[in-house]
Formats: structure tokens, C-alpha cells, sequence
């Protein structure tokens, strides 16, 4: 063991008393700093909020403008709903039920991607579910209704873009389908 | 080259005293008062200073102490001695005795390994060059810093101590996070296992009615809802052509012609697919000549499919109703037959124990209808309950709808509900608008005012049918046990008038989930409002077993008497 000798005892004095004036100054806080990390939690924060609404709901996060037009309303019904937008160079549909799937903008190119084929697989998921559905209840007046697709197509798309869909719905046995409209405000 | 004494700075040192340090030390009566060390070669020279300021300051001590010791320039560093000075230096390896008659004679350069002793009155001293001293710190720290462990570990003996706690803790921690991991957590509440309320809305009551004849060997009493969904299911597999031969609930020659059907037409599809990427093919070499035609489905139409099926299961259920009315024509109404297997309509298999052992069976044959109904008819009983509540419930859900439709007679709805909180007069729902337009828009402002209506969303109360069965004397223990509740209100009303005395007559429903509902008084001798509103408010927390297969209705007189002494 190492015993202090008269320099060692010198110098931890000093360090006591160095210690001893910073806690009777106490420690200065910095405000600027306090500032900033509460203002990145804030952000932080925000952020997370906002994912978690579009997570709730994500037609938030693409939302499709459907074409204005005031249409008849047949029925409402608990069909199947999805959205149909172009945020960036791509397709993006959203479904009801909170799922999403994306694929490129040209059509040859759409029907080859991996999501078409998850979307084309999820139809089907969704068609069996309305068929068992709709058997347990033995409801023939809803048959119409409840089996129908609604889209929400963005009036900026175009036929072409609409074609992977059909072929999707085609696959998926949906003849009925129809599209959401909106009101122009008039 | 002549230098300031007090210009400071490091110069270039000579390469044989690179790194080497000059190690001062003065002391007066044998105690060390001021000390130094300072690289060889920096400039600037050090001397000896009465006072407290000065390289080697000497406190409490004249002026006549001001004196030069070391000057150094040019990288070298030379001793200086007034004549004064006596003792002796080294050199260079030699050693040379200082008196005041016999000095070195000029400045005397100090180098790698040179030290030296020399006296003036009670001052001495010491000096020598050597190499950089290693640093204290880590001794310093050693000593006065706090060990890691030592606010845990205080002395030597504790560290078995503080290795098995921490062997425990880990094992604690350990075993929890292992927990953790394989813990299979909640699983998801499938649509059969939900409470009657929630699903039975959704299931026709045909189905229920129909279930002893249709299921046969895959009914489970003790489960009936979920046996008659995964049965349906089944079928709806199998006619959909997707049901595997694995699949045990439906008939195999049913699967065998559902699939080969299904084949048929997939083939059938598969050449007019390969037609029409023939014509796409063709189609697509001038892309502006014509659009692609899609095909509007491939293979069957979901609405044409459901309507099918749905056929396909009133024809069966028809089938079986029929064959349960000529049944029991021919067979009378289901007489005590000795020789009926009860093992083959539910899910118990001969010899396990379980719900249904001799002590089971002797409390079941206790309660009344099993007295009276053989295991067919109570088989068959339970079916037409489940198909009963099942009525219920639908009536509850239509009737929510139907009142709805009639609100606005413009809507063509035919008891298809609308989603909670939206008005019927919604043209469509959306909740897509443009922020310019919120303040004109009728459709964004009926929404908006349609989620804080109170009156939008109604609950609808389902009333059970009363055709539940408990053992009367779940019930009288289920009293008894709550009975000293009733105690305490009497013993308050006896407080407020010490005749009070006599009985009371209440009658309530207990509903399929065990809980407690429509509790009325029907007659009372004792004329105490606050003894009403006491026994009511206890009543209303009490829970009772849950009865079989639906709703019962109780009535209990309750005597109150005041013990003697």
C-alpha cells in the first residue's frame, strides 16, 4: 500500500477544498442546454405522436383526392375499402384494415412486383373472410353490399394506373366495385 | 549571446540532456522549504528568494537569501555559486569539494546524471538532473479515490456475501427476462371464442338449430358456438374448393366432388386465360389501336359464390330439420333409450376424467331438467336455446338498424347497420376534405356533428330469454355467503326504530354471465326506504354462479328478525 507522503497530503487538501467552493457555489445550470434537450424531446415527441396517428389511420400518411362528383349513394355497406394514390413514382394503396402496398408507376413493371402479388394475395384473403362472414349470418340482403370493393382513386391517376387493380379484383372474383367520390363544396 | 533573466521559454535542448530534468530542493534546519523541478535547457535563470514569491521562495527569511543559483541559455543550463556556498558537486562522474578557498572556477555546466550538496548558514542545497519523474497521480487517486465496489463492499469478508447475492440477483433477473422470452403472451381472441353478445349476432340461428343432425360426431356441448363455426367454416372450404383432405369435419365424398368441380373449372379458366394473352399479345404490338380488354373475374364472382353457398346450406339444413321432424314421428319423442351412446355427441372420450365423473353426474342429476330429459333430448334442447339467444341477439342488432332506416326515409338500407356515430344521411363516408373547405362543407360539418351526438350511437340492452337452469342450491349458498350484508342494514335500521321487524321479498335476474339485473321489491312489511335502498345497493354488487344456456329469474323472501340477548 502506498502510504500519502507531505505532497500527497498537500495536494488533497487542495482538492477538498476546491470541492468545498463548488458546492457552496453550487452548480450553475446551463439554460441554453436545457433549452435544446427539451426542445428535441418536444420534437421527439411530435414526431412519434404523428407516426402513431398515421398508424391509426394510414390514409394520413397518402391521402388520396378522389374525384369531385356527387354521386347517388346505393348503400352503405362494410365492404372492402381501399385508397389508390401517387405520392412519389409510385402506387400506393391503403386498405381499410391498415395495410399498405406500393408498387412502380408502369403497369407492366406494377404486375411483376412483390407487393402486387402480396395485394392480389390479400384480396383473396379478404374475399374468403367475406364469404365465411357473410355464410355464419345466412344475410342475403347484404350479400351486395358487404362484398363490393369501394376505391378511392386520386383524380390524378389514370386509367393505366388503374389497370393492375382490375386485374387484382378480377383475380380476386370482386365483379362489384365502385369508386368513392367527393364533394366539390358547392 | 547575453540573456534576460526573466524571458522564459523553451529552447532547444542539446541532445544529450533530451528529456532530463533538474530536481531542486532547498532546506533550512534540515526541513525542505521550497522545491522544484524544471526541464534542462529552458531558459531563464533560479535563485533563492526571502518572501513568498520567486522559482524558490523561502518564507520568513531575509534578503540576504536573495541569491542566483542556475542560469540557462543556448539549451545548456550553468550553476552559478556565490562564494558562500560550500560542499560538494559531481560532475561529469568527478567529484569536486566546494570551499570558500577552492571553487570551480566560472559557471558550471549541469548535465545527464550530475547532482550536488552545498551549505550557506542553515540553508542547503540539493540538486540533481535526471530523468522525468513518473507521475503520482494514479497513486494519488489510489489512495483517495473511493473503490468501485466500496460503497457495496466495505471489507474483504463481504465479497462471498455480495457474490452470492449477486449470483442471486442474476438468477432473479435472469429467470424473468427468460420468462419474458418465452412467455407466448395473449393470444388473439378468435371470433368463436368471444363472449355470446359479440358473435352471436353474426351467426345464423338455423345453424344452432340444425347442429346436432349436421355436426354429428364434431359437436362439443361444452363449446357449441365454436364447434358450429369451425364446422361452417369447413364447409365453406370445401365448396370453395380450397379444403384439405386433412380436414375431419366435413364428409370426404362432399370434398371429393366439391374439388373435382373446382378443377373442371380452373381448367376450363386456364385455356380462355391462354387465349387472352394471346389477344393481348396481339393487342399490345400496336398499344394505340385498342385498350386490353380485363376479364370482369376469373373464376366465380364473390357475390355468385356466397349465394351459392348460402343455397347449398338451406337446402342441407332443410334436408336435416325434415329428417329430425320423420325422426322423431317414427321414434317418438325422444324416449329414455338405455342403449343411446351420450359419448358420441360430445367431447369427453370414454375414461378420461373430467367434468363428467360419478360425483359430477350425481350433483347434475340434483338439478331438475336432467331428472327429466334423457341426453338426446337435453342435446337437442341446448341447440334449440343456442338458436334461441341467437334469435335474440339478431332482433337487438336488426332492430338498431331498422331504427336508424327509419329516421330518414330516404335511404333504401333493409337493416344493414351504419358504422357507430355516423348519421344515415351521409352520402358517403369520408374522411378526406380540403381544409378551405370545413366551413361549407354539409357532408364535413354532418360528420362532425354526427361523432358528438349522444343520441347517433344508442346501446341496445339484449333481454335474454328466461329459459336458463342453475341448481337452487348454488343460489341459496351464493345467498348465504352475502347474507351479513344484509345484516348490517338491518342492524342500522334497528338503530333508527328498535321494533323494526318482519320480511322482504325481492326478485331479480341472473343472466348467462353470472350477473344481476332487474332487481325489484315485490312486497315488504318493513316500512324503512333506508333499509330498501341498503339491501338494494348490496344486492346489486352480488355475483352469482352462471346459469346454463341462458337467463333465470329469482324471487327470495328474506326474514328479519332481531336476535335475543
Amino acid at each position: 500500500m502506498i502510504l500519502p507522503g507531505k505532497k500527497h497530503v498537500r495536494l488533497y487538501e487542495e482538492a477538498t477544498d476546491r470541492a468545498i467552493t463548488r458546492h457552496q457555489d453550487g452548480l450553475s445550470p446551463d439554460i441554453a442546454a436545457g433549452f435544446i434537450a427539451a426542445f428535441v424531446v418536444l420534437i421527439i415527441g411530435l414526431a412519434c405522436s404523428i407516426k402513431a396517428f398515421e398508424a391509426a389511420n394510414p390514409r394520413l400518411s397518402y391521402p388520396a383526392q378522389p374525384m369531385a362528383l356527387e354521386a347517388d349513394n346505393d348503400d352503405v355497406g362494410r365492404g372492402i375499402w381501399f385508397s389508390l394514390s401517387a405520392p412519389a413514382k409510385s402506387i400506393v394503396v391503403t386498405t381499410d384494415d391498415q395495410k399498405i402496398f406500393e408498387w412502380p408507376l408502369d403497369p407492366l413493371k406494377a404486375i411483376q412486383s412483390k407487393s402486387y402479388l402480396e395485394f392480389k394475395d390479400y384480396l383473396r384473403g379478404r374475399r374468403k373472410q367475406v364469404v365465411e362472414d357473410l355464410v355464419l349470418s345466412m344475410d342475403r340482403e347484404g350479400i351486395e353490399s358487404k362484398s363490393r370493393a369501394v376505391i378511392a382513386v386520386d383524380e390524378h391517376l389514370t386509367y393505366a394506373h388503374f389497370k393492375p387493380i382490375m386485374l387484382a379484383l378480377s383475380s380476386a372474383g370482386i365483379r362489384s366495385y365502385g369508386f368513392e367520390t367527393r364533394s366539390d363544396g358547392d | 549571446m547575453d540573456l534576460k533573466p526573466d524571458r522564459m521559454g523553451i529552447d532547444a535542448v542539446a541532445v544529450n540532456n533530451k528529456g532530463m530534468m533538474l530536481y531542486v530542493e532547498v532546506l533550512q534546519n534540515g526541513a525542505r522549504v521550497a522545491s522544484l523541478v524544471r526541464p534542462i535547457g529552458r531558459t531563464g535563470h533560479l535563485w533563492i528568494s526571502g518572501g513568498n514569491s520567486g522559482p524558490l521562495p523561502i518564507p520568513l527569511y531575509g534578503d540576504r537569501a536573495n541569491t542566483d543559483l542556475f542560469h540557462s541559455r543556448s539549451g545548456k543550463t550553468f550553476l552559478e555559486l556565490d562564494r558562500f556556498w560550500v560542499g560538494i558537486v559531481v560532475s561529469g562522474g568527478d567529484v569536486t569539494q566546494v570551499t570558500r578557498k577552492q571553487r570551480p572556477s566560472g559557471p558550471l555546466e549541469v548535465r545527464k546524471g550530475d547532482y550536488g550538496s552545498l551549505a550557506n548558514g542553515d540553508l542547503m542545497l540539493l540538486y540533481r538532473v535526471g530523468p522525468k519523474p513518473k507521475t503520482i497521480k494514479h497513486a494519488i487517486l489510489r489512495i483517495y479515490r473511493p473503490g468501485i465496489f466500496s460503497g457495496l463492499i466495505r471489507d474483504r469478508m463481504e465479497v462471498p456475501v455480495a457474490a452470492y447475492a449477486l449470483l442471486l440477483a442474476g438468477l432473479l433477473v435472469g429467470g424473468f427476462g427468460l420468462g419474458l422470452l418465452r412467455h407466448p403472451g395473449v393470444p388473439a381472441l378468435s371470433f368463436e371464442t368471444l363472449d355470446p353478445e359479440f358473435n352471436l349476432p353474426f351467426i345464423a340461428p338455423g345453424h344452432f338449430e340444425t347442429a346436432p343432425e349436421a355436426l354429428q360426431n364434431n359437436l362439443v356441448r361444452s363449446s357449441l358456438t365454436r364447434s358450429v363455426v369451425q364446422f361452417y367454416r369447413s364447409v365453406i372450404a370445401g365448396l370453395s374448393g380450397q379444403g384439405k383432405d386433412s380436414d375431419k369435419m366435413t364428409f370426404p365424398q362432399s370434398r371429393k366432388l366439391a374439388s373435382n368441380a373446382h378443377r373442371a373449372l380452373e381448367h376450363e379458366l386456364s385455356e380462355m386465360r391462354e387465349a387472352q394473352a394471346r389477344m393481348t399479345a396481339a393487342v399490345l404490338k400496336k398499344p394505340a389501336s385498342a385498350m386490353v380488354a380485363i376479364p370482369a373475374t376469373e373464376g366465380t364472382t364473390i357475390s355468385g359464390e356466397i349465394q351459392r353457398i348460402q343455397d347449398k346450406i338451406e337446402i342441407f339444413q332443410k334436408g336435416l330439420l325434415r329428417n329430425q321432424e320423420m325422426k322423431r314421428k317414427v321414434g317418438g319423442l325422444f324416449p329414455k333409450d338405455a342403449s343411446y351412446d351420450f359419448n358420441l355427441y360430445r367431447d369427453i372420450k370414454p375414461g378420461q376424467k373430467g367434468m363428467f365423473n360419478e360425483q359430477a353426474l350425481a350433483a347434475l342429476a340434483k338439478i331438475r331438467p336432467f331428472d327429466e330429459m334423457t341426453d338426446e333430448e337435453a342435446m337437442y334442447f341446448q341447440a334449440k336455446t343456442a338458436g334461441q339467444m341467437a334469435r335474440a341477439y339478431r332482433k337487438s342488432e336488426s332492430k338498431s338498424g331498422h331504427e336508424q332506416s327509419k329516421s330518414d326515409p330516404n335511404t333504401k338500407s333493409k337493416g344493414v347497420s351504419l358504422p357507430v356515430g355516423l348519421s344515415s344521411k351521409l352520402a358517403f363516408a369520408t374522411y378526406v376534405f380540403s381544409p378551405d373547405k370545413i366551413f361549407d362543407d354539409s357532408k364535413a360539418d354532418a360528420l362532425q356533428g354526427s361523432s358528438i351526438d349522444p343520441k347517433a350511437a344508442k346501446i341496445h340492452r339484449v333481454v335474454e330469454p328466461l329459459i336458463g337452469e342453475i341448481d337452487p342450491t348454488l343460489v341459496e349458498s351464493t345467498i348465504q355467503k352475502y347474507r351479513y350484508e344484509l345484516q348490517a342494514c338491518f342492524e342500522g335500521a334497528l338503530k333508527r326504530d328498535r321494533f323494526t321487524r318482519g320480511a322482504m321479498e325481492w326478485r331479480w335476474r341472473i343472466d348467462s354471465r353470472g350477473r344481476l339485473s332487474e332487481l325489484e321489491l315485490v312486497k315488504s312489511n318493513i316500512n324503512d326506504p333506508v333499509m330498501s335502498r341498503c339491501v338494494r345497493q348490496k344486492m346489486s354488487a352480488w355475483r352469482f354462479p352462471k346459469p346454463r344456456r341462458g337467463s333465470i329469474e329469482i324471487t327470495y323472501p328474506f326474514e328479519f328478525n332481531p336476535t335475543r340477548g
